[in-house]
């Protein structure tokens, strides 16, 4: 290509030579006897358009070898756009909201979604991590908590030593500490393996991190702060190195400060201590615990040219090698640490990740087709000028171009406001979802932002790409075209059906959290105060915190005014833990289980239906070296109508002596059916958490801290009243119905713009039928009517749809006896709202473009 | 451009690419204006050729645009003032080879139209 540097031609100079070409046209014509009028209009005649001429010339010219086609069209369209736009200021402004809201508040979920589910989540170099899961079933392995995806420290060690695909294999486990001493409050942290803090968490800030020596249990227990930590609890103080501060009871020695390096978890770790700190068990010497506690999480870094396969072998390998011997089953699993493929997590999380995503992106594409509507009624209120400069010679590339460089004069703005609320909106969020502080990489995905930007793009131009287009292949005679534009109408009831779920979803959420803050017991929760041990945070053993508990719930029973106390692992309302018994010949059944005390079932009002409860002290209740126990009612049922005494296998071949049938009730979940329930006596089966309930007046709280016995080894457990604690466990309902709010709103905005969007084009359609029509009688009442019907047909097929969604999901969730009543009244509010609405978007659009409809638009047409 | 017929009725059929080619030819007589180039191919062609004068400019600007000739304003016989486009040796070597391009598709369509001739 010659490349040519010279000014480029003027379109005033090219218009000069034109007017010069016409003025020669006249002279030669008056020279040949033409009167000089009609020698004028004959030459403009000959010449043709000007305007074409002057568009061709545009499209010819070069600079550089470049077309200037682009740069100066480009520069005049814009202005153009510009125009147009502060032309109707109002319609734009809904577009350019309904856009930034849709697109920004659809990719802050979607990043959040990341960063929770779908991102390794690891500061330091995550290309390298392994996530290591085992499972390993039979011989006497204890999951802690149950979590079946743990290890035990035999298992680390043999993966610590033997692999050669990884190194730095480390291991972890979440706890709670408390701080005593000069300052106090909770810290949300880790007990780790020595090499963890050099593997994930390289950055020292202050002091030292931790060396091999700090995991022999002989030497002083030490901890490392993480900056978040050491920020929020000791105010970034600078000698804090070096202090000695009490956590769970325990004198420990701070030695350090490293960064807040994220490791997986999307929760914050603020404090990190030697694993063989930990006082359960005294792991490093008790060869049993060793090999039987699984409560080990296991994490790695790839050795070099190690691929995933190999690490998955290998870790097998080992692991076989140490569990074969013990009789036991076990499997190994490695993952990048995204907790979208953690096996823990079960099927269902992606799932729900997979519905979550899919209803995002319906919502980002309603939301853009609903400002395409828009924008195409607008456009075609266009169509006419467009023809007629079709027809004055410019090209339809032409027409395309500009009515595109319109489209993103409207849309990009817009995509910019997205582009800026998804970057405040996803902390804002995540601050919600947890009372810890959360550690989730939220920078921005730039695939996410090319999708969005993409489709506000495509947005912003189909529209107007759709109409020139028909401006283009009809030009002039088409104006007012009277085609109805059902199948844009249709859009509208995907949408409505949405809206509508989600809004009822609201509803749903709320009644739970109002079940979760009155649930329907016998007694009063704010009466009830528990005390507990959570095992992973005090570390003091199951035997030593059950026989504390039991000693202080017979100390606690002499307080005034206290009416009953018990022991409850867990708590109600504060977890679940679950079991697979059989009965004879009837199918095995997964059930919740609670170990209690025998006085629970006097404190909590359940009636003993048939039997009775154990007598004993709880610890030591056998029959014939079978454990007893206690069924509810919806149990017996379940397992065909059991009687006692009756006996229970278990999947493990040990058997349980059911002595007694209680009344069912509401203890796990207050938004459920009562789940059928096994209870064991206290210390029959390890728990993740010991508690003691005092049930008294509302003063038991204060005088069960006050009169706590000094002398309890395990320290000051953690005390709270049960409406404190279904409070809590609600608030995750609290969260859901929030976030779910926030996409309903949205779905309704959008439902509005789409309503109006779609009534608007449609009558844009046929102003010209319209027009006609008022002119031989039809009054704008009945037109208004018609076009309502017309447009509601789809809505109020959406809402139906919508509503049987709903109402399906609702009868899912909610528990029988709040069944249907209660999903129909939380579905047909929500789809009553959504249809006026709807109908009031439709009718006020209706009213403007009536108002439009006249003879002077049948004129210009 | 259009080709007028006997009985002077237009083909709407435009002889596609040959502007370029007549505006090339015209020029080799010396520099002139568009509206001289326009009566000059008409009046060459014996009115047979009509060319539309809002094609010609833009067909000009492109041949500029090429390098094929050169364009300065000055004054024409009327005292009018007037663009006036100059063939460049690059738009000399143009004109040999479109005009040999020409010639053999026309013989070319000639031997088809009247294969006895060949």
């Amino acid at each position: 290509m010659r490349l040519r540097w010279r000014r480029p031609r003027s379109t005033d100079d090219f218009v000069a030579e034109v007017r010069a070409h016409i003025d020669h046209e006249v002279d030669r014509l008056v020279a040949e006897g033409v009167p000089a009028h009609e020698a004028r209009r004959l030459a403009s005649r000959a010449f043709g358009p000007v305007a074409g001429a002057t568009e061709r010339f545009h499209e010819a010219r070069t600079w550089c070898g470049l077309s200037l086609s682009g740069a100066e069209a480009v520069w005049l369209d814009l202005r153009y756009a510009v125009r147009m736009v502060a032309r109707a200021p109002g319609l734009c402004a809904v577009v350019a909201v309904t856009l930034s809201l849709g697109l920004g508040v659809g990719a802050s979920l979607i990043t959040v979604f990341n960063g929770l589910f779908l991102r390794p989540n690891v500061s330091h170099d995550p290309s390298s991590f392994a996530k290591l899961f085992i499972s390993s079933t039979g011989g006497d392995v204890r999951a802690a908590r149950g979590e079946p995806w743990s290890a035990t420290i035999e298992e680390f060690d043999a993966l610590r030593v033997g692999s050669h695909t990884l190194v730095d294999v480390t291991a972890s486990a979440w706890a709670t500490f408390r701080v005593g001493g000069q300052v106090s409050g909770q810290l949300r942290g880790l007990w780790v393996s020595c090499n963890y803090l050099h593997a994930h968490v390289p950055v020292v800030v202050a002091g030292r991190t931790m060396t091999d020596d700090d995991c022999d249990p002989s030497r002083a227990p030490v901890a490392v702060l993480s900056a978040r930590g050491w920020t929020r609890l000791f105010g970034a103080a600078t000698d804090v190195v070096g202090r000695q501060v009490t956590l769970n009871g325990r004198a420990v020695e701070i030695v350090g400060v490293v960064g807040d390096g994220a490791v997986r978890d999307p929760v914050a770790a603020e404090v990190f201590l030697p694993y063989s700190q930990r006082p359960d068990a005294a792991h490093a010497a008790n060869p049993t615990a060793r090999s039987r506690d699984a409560w080990l999480s296991l994490s790695g870094r790839y050795a070099t040219g190690a691929s995933p396969a190999a690490v998955q072998r290998e870790v097998q390998g080992l692991i076989d090698t140490v569990n074969g011997p013990r009789g036991r089953s076990s499997t190994a699993r490695v993952t990048n640490g995204a907790a979208i493929f953690d096996p823990s997590a079960g099927k269902y999380l992606p799932m729900m990740v997979s519905a979550g995503a899919f209803a995002l992106v319906l919502v980002l594409l309603l939301t853009c087709a609903n400002a395409a509507m828009l924008l195409l009624a607008r456009a075609v209120a266009r169509e006419g000028e467009w023809a007629m400069r079709l027809r004055l010679g410019a090209p339809p590339s032409r027409i395309v171009r500009q009515a595109l460089i319109e489209g993103a004069v409207l849309v990009l703005p817009a995509w910019l406001l997205a582009v800026a609320l998804a970057s405040w909106l996803p902390p804002q969020l995540l601050s919600r979802l947890s009372v810890f502080p959360l550690s989730v990489d939220l920078a921005p995905d730039w695939r996410v932002w090319g999708a969005t930007g993409a489709m506000t793009v495509a947005a912003g131009s189909l529209a107007a790409v759709a109409a020139a287009r028909h401006a283009v292949s009809a030009p002039l005679t088409a104006g007012g075209a009277t085609a109805t534009p059902r199948s844009h109408a249709w859009l509208l009831t995907p949408q409505v059906a949405a809206c509508v779920v989600f809004a009822s979803g609201v509803a749903t959420l709320s009644a739970t959290d109002e079940r979760w803050r009155a649930p329907r017991v016998a007694y009063d929760p704010a009466d009830v105060v528990v005390a507990t041990w959570t095992d992973e945070g005090a570390g003091v053993g199951a035997t030593r915190a059950l026989a504390a508990a039991t000693d202080a719930a017979a100390q606690l029973r002499d307080l005034p005014g206290v009416a009953h106390t018990a022991l409850a692992s867990p708590a109600p309302f504060s977890g679940d833990m679950r079991m697979v018994v059989r009965h004879g010949q009837h199918d095995a059944v997964s059930t919740s289980l609670r170990v209690v005390s025998a006085e629970y079932f006097a404190l909590a009002h359940i009636d003993v239906v048939a039997g009775r409860p154990w007598h004993v002290a709880p610890h030591t209740s056998a029959t014939g070296g079978s454990v007893e126990a206690v069924v509810s009612l919806g149990l017996s049922h379940r397992l065909g109508g059991l009687t006692p005494p009756a006996r229970l296998e278990l999947h493990d071949g040990r058997t349980l002596t059911v002595i007694g049938v209680v009344a069912d009730t509401v203890s796990i979940r207050p938004d459920a059916t009562d789940d059928p329930l096994l209870y064991l006596p206290a210390g029959a089966a390890p728990t993740p958490a010991t508690s003691v309930l005092v049930r008294g007046g509302a003063a038991t709280a204060a005088l069960v801290r006050a009169r706590w016995p000094q002398s309890s080894p395990t320290g000051e457990p953690a005390i709270e009243s049960l409406s404190t604690i279904l409070a809590r466990s609600g608030g995750g309902y609290r969260t859901g119905r929030d976030i779910l709010a926030l996409v309903a709103a949205l779905a309704l905005a959008v439902c509005v713009v789409g309503t109006a969007g779609a009534v608007a084009f449609q009558l844009r359609r046929r102003r010209r039928e319209t027009a006609v029509r008022l002119v031989l009688g039809a009054t704008r009442v009945g037109l208004l009517a018609h076009h309502l019907v017309t447009t509601l047909t789809p809505v109020l097929t959406g809402v139906l749809v919508g509503a049987g969604v709903a109402l399906a999901l609702g009868l899912a969730w909610r528990p029988a006896d709040a069944g249907f009543v209660g999903a129909l009244r939380d579905t047909a509010w929500p789809g009553l709202v959504v249809t006026v609405v709807s109908a009031l978007a439709a009718a006020i659009a209706a009213i403007r473009a009536l108002k439009a409809a006249s003879l002077t638009a049948l004129r210009e047409d | 451009m259009s080709i007028r017929k006997r009985g002077d009725r237009e083909y709407s059929a435009h002889l596609q690419g040959t502007l370029d080619l007549l505006v090339l030819r015209t020029l080799l007589h010396g520099p002139q204006h568009g509206q001289g180039i326009a009566r000059a191919i008409q009046q060459t062609s014996d009115e047979v050729l009509i060319v539309e004068h809002g094609s010609l400019y833009p067909a000009l600007q492109r041949l500029e645009e090429r390098g094929f000739v050169t364009a300065a304003w000055g004054v024409s016989q009327n005292n009018r003032k007037a663009r006036f486009y100059t063939l460049t040796k690059a738009g000399r070597a143009e004109l040999v080879r479109e005009r040999s391009e020409w010639t053999r598709i026309a013989d070319a369509i000639r031997r088809v139209l009247d294969p006895s001739t060949t």
